[in-house]
């Protein structure tokens, strides 16, 4: 507990007390939730700690964006903002940790979960320091039972937790941190560049992310195993996803399982009519593409996810009869990399949304990246093609070694059970490290969520 | 437990052993700044004159605007801070240096060395940084962090590397001086490359403490832009950015007293005087020195 309040302190010390409000207002909604029997009012007490938790997230995150949209609606009828700005820095994981606890809530108004009565348990519950800022987003069924168990030191489960996060580690500093020197310089000013340059970038971005969060995760994890606890797990290879609802099954676990629990569901999810199912499926991702911030960007992002499946949803028919066309295993196997490569196609293209500075600089890169022009095959001369070349390494690595845990049903670093193997593997990624990491101070992707 | 404490020592020491074969393979490692300045401490004591600034001044070759002799201290991608802290070691150098010549682009004013390579390049020499957190100072000792991580330095003999001894300034995908488009987005990325608004105030400090130095110590300090293509021009001082900073350098100077020899609009200059679309060639500079001198000659 005082570790945690020391981590979040570190950022904004006095952003603590909002942490503290939503703790105490949560803390006392359970208890009252749980010892209400009038069903209505048991509903009032959680709709009252929604309302605090959301409170908290629009005032911080979504304020400047709404009087920033009413000020250019009131613009173009020339007419003056009366809405001024507040000057306020976004607290660290203020999403994160504000869903995690409108999770309790919400579990103990179901009756999934009991309150819980010692306020140090619940405190830690929401400030658990190696999940706080950047999630996972963890549900207090998983949570609480672990946090009554007695520590004992074991080897394996240490050691176990010590190698994921130095995997974290090598997939942050030398793989996320390394694109990102790419891919900041060129989505920075984006109409410097066209072609190839705008590609890379692109597919760089989609690796950076993926390496960024899931290294985060995997440190998170593996710090919180050496302490006792297990997380839930966040990322399942998704750059393996052949459809785009199996990526969101792989990316972002703990919070597509949010929205779907407790948005999706109570919409009505997929027992509903038909235009009903679409319209539930688009509105959770609008409000997936919002949770990232407050920005069109992020919003567009969202609803093109939610495009794609409903589309995915409205061409399932089709795309089964096409891959029984033929039962030729060749076929079958073509159809699916097919489907890969069309994938991985849409999901970068909501990638530019998500990296891009505006609307306008997304649109721009979407129109400008197909002009392709071999003499700008690398495209920025501060970068060699040595380093060019290390980075597609990087990512051959990295998707190599996603390929192989996926398939060989193996969890990283228990690929072997000869020790000296282990050993090697994690003196390589140490060396890595020191030969490739780049230490210049880049914060996880995630942390401005 | 005892497992776990043996592997990690184990582990740290098989790191610490590969750190050090690496850092003793990199010690021969020569970075820009270990020639031009162990060649420079080599011929002090004959120096009249130094030029320092970044690779458009590198491309000026040893310019003798003054009597006597001149070296090129010029690094690419110099900051503000750097700059200083070379001119300080001069001074503190001895030699018989009276001149400085600095090469000041107006982009200079945005950009920061705390994320320059440069820099701890530069540290052995300056004994300064503008980072001073103690993983800037440990990376500054190292040999392989100041070669820039150059991983491919490990396969030397394989690969047939070679260390140029000169410093390579013209942009990697530069084909011809007509090529319009490249030229705009060159103009575009020095105005774009580590520039940071933040970093104006910083610089503006740095250059007026620079002033005040150079008339404590009697060093003559000239400070130059030199010119560049009408094409890159054209592009470069449209952007805000670098209009805004060249507003910032012309109060500095105006309000120290002290003549800022900016060629940007001189209109001597033609697309034959340049290699690239912003480094002058040969002709260039000597025309350059020459303009260089009767300006110094008129404000005297």
């Amino acid at each position: 507990m005082i570790a945690s309040c020391y981590f979040y302190m570190s950022f904004v010390p006095y952003y603590i007390l909002i942490l503290f409000f939503t703790i105490i207002v949560d803390y006392i909604a359970g208890i009252l939730i749980e010892n209400e029997q009038n069903r209505q009012k048991r509903k009032a007490l959680l709709l009252m700690s929604i309302i605090a938790n959301v409170g908290v997230l629009v005032v911080f995150k979504y304020y400047n964006f709404f009087v920033d949209n009413i000020g250019t609606v009131l613009a173009s009828a020339s007419l003056s903002n009366p809405l001024s700005y507040l000057k306020i820095i976004l607290p660290i994981g203020l999403s994160f940790h504000t869903f995690q606890a409108m999770s309790y809530t919400i579990e103990v108004y179901r009756g999934i979960q009991k309150a819980e009565r010692r306020f140090n348990y619940y405190a830690l519950y929401v400030m658990y320091y190696p999940q706080l800022v950047a999630g996972p987003i963890e549900r207090p069924q998983n949570m609480f039972p672990q946090m009554h168990f007695n520590y004992k030191p074991e080897y394996h489960r240490i050691a176990s937790g010590l190698r994921q996060m130095l995997w974290g580690l090598f997939k942050k500093v030398v793989i996320a941190d390394r694109l990102s020197l790419f891919v900041d310089n060129v989505y920075g000013d984006v109409h410097n560049y066209q072609g190839f340059p705008l590609i890379w970038a692109t597919i760089f971005f989609a690796i950076q992310i993926y390496c960024d969060f899931s290294g985060y995760c995997d440190i998170a994890l593996g710090a919180s195993k050496v302490m006792g606890i297990k997380l839930m797990q966040n990322f399942k290879m998704p750059y393996l996803s052949t459809s785009i609802s199996e990526f969101w099954s792989r990316w972002h676990i703990s919070l597509s399982s949010w929205f779907r629990d407790y948005v999706y569901i109570s919409l009505g999810g997929n027992r509903v009519n038909k235009w009903k199912w679409y319209r539930n499926l688009f509105i959770v991702f609008i409000l997936s593409g919002f949770w990232h911030g407050a920005n069109w960007t992020f919003i567009i992002w969202g609803a093109l996810h939610g495009f794609y499946l409903i589309m995915g949803v409205m061409t399932q028919g089709v795309q089964k009869k096409l891959f029984n066309l033929s039962n030729s295993i060749l076929y079958k196997k073509i159809f699916i990399f097919c489907e890969w490569i069309l994938v991985m196609f849409l999901v970068a293209v909501g990638w530019v949304f998500f990296r891009a500075n505006n609307v306008s600089d997304a649109i721009y890169l979407l129109k400008n990246a197909p002009k392709i022009n071999m003499d700008y095959l690398i495209g920025i001369p501060i970068f060699s093609f040595q380093s060019i070349l290390l980075s597609f390494l990087f990512i051959f690595f990295v998707l190599v070694t996603d390929l192989y845990f996926e398939y060989s049903h193996k969890k990283p670093f228990a690929f072997t059970r000869k020790p000296y193997m282990r050993y090697a593997f994690v003196f390589l990624l140490c060396f890595s490290i020191y030969l490739f990491g780049i230490f210049e101070k880049h914060s996880f992707i995630y942390f401005q969520f | 437990m005892k497992k776990l404490y043996l592997e990690l020592f184990l582990l740290t020491l098989t790191l610490l052993a590969s750190v050090l074969i690496i850092e003793k393979t990199f010690s021969n490692y020569k970075t820009p700044p270990d020639i031009v300045i162990r060649s420079f401490e080599e011929k002090k004591n004959d120096l009249n004159t130094v030029c320092i600034g970044n690779s458009h001044i590198i491309a000026l070759g040893e310019i003798a605007v003054f009597e006597g002799k001149t070296f090129n201290l010029a690094f690419s991608g110099i900051n503000m801070f750097d700059i200083a802290m070379l001119v300080r070691k001069l001074v503190v150098t001895g030699g018989n240096i009276k001149n400085v010549i600095i090469g000041l682009d107006y982009d200079i004013l945005g950009l920061s060395s705390k994320r320059s390579i440069l820099s701890l390049q530069l540290y052995r020499y300056t004994e300064s940084l503008e980072n001073r957190s103690l993983e800037e100072y440990i990376k500054a000792g190292s040999s392989y962090f100041r070669s820039g991580q150059d991983f491919w330095y490990l396969f030397a003999h394989s690969l047939k590397f070679s260390q140029k001894s000169q410093q390579n300034f013209i942009p990697l995908n530069f084909k011809s001086k007509d090529d319009k488009e490249a030229c705009t987005r060159r103009a575009l990325e020095h105005g774009a490359i580590s520039y940071k608004e933040e970093n104006i105030k910083k610089n503006i400090v740095l250059l007026n403490e620079l002033i005040d130095f150079g008339r404590a110590y009697n060093l003559n300090l000239v400070f130059i832009c030199t010119p560049k293509t009408s094409c890159y021009t054209s592009t470069y001082l449209a952007i805000p950015r670098i209009k805004a900073a060249k507003v910032s350098l012309d109060e500095i100077f105006k309000k120290k007293g002290m003549p800022y020899f900016d060629m940007t609009y001189e209109r001597a200059f033609t697309d034959d005087d340049f290699i690239d679309f912003d480094h002058l060639n040969k002709s260039g500079a000597a025309k350059l020195i020459a303009l260089l001198q009767t300006a110094i000659h008129h404000e005297e």
